[in-house]
């Protein structure tokens, strides 16, 4: 009975539930040999060690949600950056990002995709996805969560969310343009129109200067 | 000779204090380009939507005129006088040489005395025309970066009132 109910619990790693089936039965003969109690704690703790996930190889998805921008601007591009991380023991499928934090009436999609699909992320490995929105007025957002779904080798689903950027201020263009654009080309053209209100002046007094002061020093 | 000499030098003195309305109309629109110019630079630097801000910017622009044009009328009265006295002899000479020899002594000297004060009197407005300016457009662009952090319109108000007024103050003292 005891042999069927392990065989049950691990249907697809026959080769190791051998091993600790050989183990029980060696733990088993042993009690009987020592005592019936010895060989029941003997048992328990395969039992448990064989349920610990690691022994199982299961993936595991750790997914984060950035905005690259350092200044959030009004009709001005944000780039939203989705990493999917495996730090599991399997490959994670029909993993699907589904990012609906970006209401069509606040922001426009300028590249990429809210929801993207991969196959299969490997173990230790990651992806990364762009996506570029432009916000359409200026104000205060909350960008919340994407959603995550993958499944694993045992075709068991998992859903998870990335984490959150948080409430974002987005500064009116006026503003950030007043404040850190530098406006060479307006500073040239405000110097090119200003110039001749000083430049002619000068020329049309220093003409007359020089001419009578040449004058005053031929004559003296 | 002693009475003509006060004379001329009377006349002289009273014709430095007289702005014809030609040299009074290009004052106010010399005042009026350069008061508009700061405008212009608040529109596109510091962001001000120019039909927000029209009657501001239309009242500042007038009162700048006005003070920037008093400035003009009192360094070019200042300097008059003293560019006909430098200009005296030079003057005299290049009239010598241009007059005719049937000439009186008389016409000599009323047309010696009438290039003297058109000479200095074109020096003058030029001279006073472009320090005042230069002067004006420092003080503009001094006070925009002083009041930075103030609202832009604020900034506007600030920097040409004191600029126009520190030019108009500035010019009682030529």
């Amino acid at each position: 009975l005891l042999l069927s109910s392990r065989c049950s619990l691990f249907p697809d790693h026959r080769s190791l539930s051998c091993i600790v089936l050989a183990a029980v039965v060696l733990s088993d003969r042993v009690a009987i040999m020592i005592s019936r109690r010895l060989g029941f704690v003997v048992l328990a703790l395969t039992v448990v060690a064989a349920m610990l996930p690691g022994s199982h190889g299961t993936a595991h998805l750790l997914a984060s949600k950035v905005i690259l921008n350092e200044h959030k601007v009004e009709n001005k591009d944000l780039t939203v950056q989705f990493s999917i991380y495996n730090v599991g023991t399997s490959t994670a499928q029909s993993v699907v990002l589904q990012d609906e934090s970006f209401s069509p009436s606040e922001f426009s999609l300028v590249q990429g995709l809210f929801t993207v699909s991969w196959e299969r992320i490997p173990m230790d490995s990651n992806v990364t996805h762009i996506v570029i929105v432009r916000p359409l007025a200026d104000g205060v957002y909350n960008v919340s969560s994407a959603r995550l779904t993958y499944t694993d080798d045992s075709h068991n689903t998992y859903e998870g969310i990335t984490s959150s950027p948080g409430f974002i201020q987005v500064t009116p263009y006026q503003e950030f343009s007043r404040r850190h654009e530098h406006h060479l080309v307006d500073w040239l053209a405000f110097l090119a129109m200003s110039m001749p209100t000083i430049v002619f002046p000068f020329l049309l007094w220093y003409k007359s200067y020089s001419r009578y002061e040449k004058l005053k020093n031929k004559k003296e | 000779m002693a009475p003509k000499k006060s004379k001329t030098e009377d006349f002289l003195l009273m014709e430095t204090r007289h702005v014809t309305k030609t040299a009074s109309a290009l004052f106010y629109g010399n005042g009026f380009i350069v008061s508009a110019l700061p405008v212009w630079l608040y529109c596109r630097v510091q962001m001000m939507d120019p039909l927000t801000y029209v009657v501001l910017f239309l009242a500042f622009t007038i009162l700048s005129t006005w003070l920037v044009a008093t400035a003009y009328k009192k360094v070019k009265i200042a300097l008059k006088h003293k560019i006909s006295l430098k200009r005296e002899m030079a003057v005299s000479k290049e009239v010598m040489n241009e007059a005719s020899k049937k000439m009186s002594r008389a016409e000599k000297d009323e047309r010696v005395r009438w290039k003297k004060n058109e000479v200095a009197d074109n020096e003058a407005t030029r001279f006073s025309i472009f320090y005042n300016n230069t002067l004006y457009l420092f003080l503009v662009l001094m006070f925009f970066y002083f009041w930075q952090a103030f609202h832009p319109a604020i900034n506007y108000v600030l920097s040409v009132t004191l600029s126009s007024f520190l030019v108009a103050f500035l010019s009682t003292g030529a």
